[in-house]
């Protein structure tokens, strides 16, 4: 295989700081606490119950992030891109996307403040609000991209054949967003389901995840092995879904 | 099937500062082709999205068959558009492109694919071959047609095209203005033909309205537009013409009535030739005048005239038409 010259400064760094710790961990996966080769760090994860345990919760989490997100900025990116103009637009997009740019622990301090404020204490229910609070423009992009792209004429054309607005919705607005909901989709899913700093700042008892786990098995627990070995099949899955992903885009978006 | 007739009354349009149309009246005869010919910029797609209720008007009503329809929703008038740039939805293959309209209007799937095959096959384009093609794989000429097919398979009342053939090869757009005629006596709809193209016009039309700065200048058979244009706009816009200044205006005489060395002619000046060109059976002759170019047009058999002749040309009062600018 022929890698283009152009993607090459972005290979290199990538296999130097992601793809070779990577096979480091790989690595580290398979030794014991003398250095033997063993299969006792994954035996661990399957025979204790916890650990599939709290892998299922964040997918839980994940996907309920991906669910409210996609809801609340499905019908937003509409408006912002199909009916917003001018001076309204610019504003619209600017509140949306500020979040964004401030780093993940400023903005959960400041919603702590807030939760504080009304009444509600870490738990479930904080850190569902910072975890929308945090993907929403995640998710709001790449459909915002391509509810922009839909032409005014193919809205039009639609309306002028005989569809009321639902026949538009169904028929013409989601078949042509359908790439950006499947790109904004499977970021948030992908991204919130190993999401750290969120969990542990506002989820109080219940902000035990994934990533809480394997910062807590290599730093706090001394288990190693174990941690790599969660890390390793972590990887692996998000890697498998990566590669469908990104066929799945490919044949939508070959229009 | 009979078309309805369109009577748009007054019709106003506003976008902030620019008026895209200014009081607009104009009848619209059922079942007939009735081109709006006009500049780049005159108003001509606005005024189809009027009818077609894309676009509510700023001042004036639209009627179809006397039923005032002005609030009417785009979806409820049983319309067939084809948009200047088409607008075919990318992400359905030609089939369901064509079959959009009956799908929203809840036909059943055998009446489906009878109708699609059938528009299709009107258009031009053999079913088994294209149905199940994607948008994407077709060529311009053929994106057209399903643009057309798409909006014939609804048996609109009121079919509107917005310069469907432009950009089209010439040989191509010859053959779909004839199928379009043709689909039009068939289909007896009523026709709306966007064009600013004026040979388009003469070959497609029953009614021509020549329009330019959003207002309609004169409204006739293509005949009538031609032999009697009520302005110099209209005479340079549809067709060849010497416009001359004269008493009370101006002065139309279209190049081919001009005579080169006339035997009896009721105005003649001294000429000499600039220039000839060839096109096909006619000369293009360029003629000048006391400093001015005379455009002339004659067939070309047993003409001849070369560039430097000296001649006298001239015409008949009977041919010369007056119009006040
Ligand atoms: N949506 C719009 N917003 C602002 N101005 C418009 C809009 N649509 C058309 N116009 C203006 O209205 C005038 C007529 O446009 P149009 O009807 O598209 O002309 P034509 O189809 O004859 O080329 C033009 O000056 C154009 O710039
Ligand atoms: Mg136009």
């Amino acid at each position: 295989m022929k890698i283009s010259t152009i993607i090459l400064p972005l290979v290199i760094f990538l296999a130097l700081f992601f793809y070779a710790p990577f096979i480091i961990l790989g690595y580290q996966s398979f030794q014991g606490l003398g250095g033997e080769f063993t299969l006792d760090n994954y035996l661990a994860l399957v025979r204790d119950p916890t650990y599939l345990h709290v892998i299922l919760y964040s997918i839980v989490i994940a996907v309920e992030t991906t669910v409210i997100t996609l809801l609340l900025a499905y019908p937003a990116s509409y408006y912002v891109a199909r009916i917003a103009s001018g001076q309204e637009k610019i504003i619209l997009l600017a509140l949306l996307l500020t979040p964004f740019w401030i780093d993940v622990l400023l903005r959960s301090i400041a919603i702590k403040t807030i939760i504080y404020t009304i009444g509600l204490r870490e738990g479930y229910t904080a850190m569902m609000i910072g975890m929308v609070y945090e993907y929403l423009p995640i998710m709001f992009l790449p459909i915002y991209a391509s509810m922009s792209r839909i032409s005014r004429s193919a809205i039009d054309a639609a309306r002028v054949f005989g569809a009321n607005t639902w026949d538009l919705i169904r028929r013409v607005i989601v078949p042509m967003t359908l790439p950006g909901i499947v790109a904004g989709s499977l970021l948030v899913l992908l991204m919130s389901m190993t999401e750290f700093v969120i969990p542990s700042l506002l989820g109080g008892t219940q902000g035990f995840t994934i990533g809480s786990l394997i910062y807590y098995l290599f730093l706090s627990g001394g288990l190693w092995g174990v941690g790599a070995a969660l890390t390793m099949i972590v990887t692996v899955m998000l890697m498998v879904f990566a590669f469908i992903i990104a066929k799945r885009t490919g044949d939508i978006t070959a229009w | 099937m009979k078309g309805v007739e369109v009577y748009v009354e007054g019709i106003t349009k506003k976008y902030g500062s620019t008026t895209a149309l200014d009081g607009v009246t104009l009848r619209i005869p059922p079942s007939e082709i009735t081109t709006l010919l006009g500049p780049s910029g005159c108003g001509k797609t606005t005024l189809l999205k009027i009818i077609a209720g894309l676009e509510p008007p700023t001042k004036g009503r639209v009627y179809f068959d006397g039923r005032d329809v002005t609030n009417l929703a785009p979806e409820k008038r049983n319309i067939g558009f084809v948009f200047q740039d088409l607008a075919l939805f990318p992400h359905l293959n030609v089939f369901e492109n064509v079959a959009f309209g009956l799908r929203v209007r809840r036909v059943p799937e055998a009446e489906v694919k009878k109708r699609v095959y059938w528009a299709l096959d009107l258009v031009g384009l053999d079913p088994s071959e294209f149905a199940r093609r994607r948008i994407h794989e077709l060529s311009g000429g053929q994106q057209q047609r399903v643009a057309i097919a798409r909006a014939l398979v609804i048996e609109p009342a009121v079919l509107l095209l917005d310069e469907p053939f432009a950009h089209l090869d010439y040989k191509i757009k010859q053959r779909l203005l004839l199928q379009l005629k043709r689909i039009q006596r068939e289909t007896g709809a009523t026709v709306v033909y966007v064009t600013h193209d004026q040979n388009e016009a003469m070959a497609v039309s029953h009614k021509i309205a020549v329009m330019n700065n959003g207002k309609i200048l004169q409204v006739g058979s293509p005949e009538e537009v031609y032999e009697k244009p009520n302005s110099s706009f209209v005479a340079s816009f549809f067709g060849e013409a010497n416009v001359l200044p004269g008493e009370g205006g101006f002065i139309v005489i279209r190049p081919e009535r001009v005579l080169i060395n006339p035997d009896r002619a009721d105005t003649v000046y001294d000429a000499y030739i600039e220039d000839v060109v060839f096109q096909g059976p006619l000369l293009h002759i360029e003629a000048r005048v006391n400093g001015k170019i005379i455009k002339i047009i004659k067939p070309r058999n047993g003409m001849v005239v070369k560039p430097g002749d000296k001649v006298r040309i001239g015409w008949l009062q009977k041919d010369v038409r007056v119009v006040p600018e």
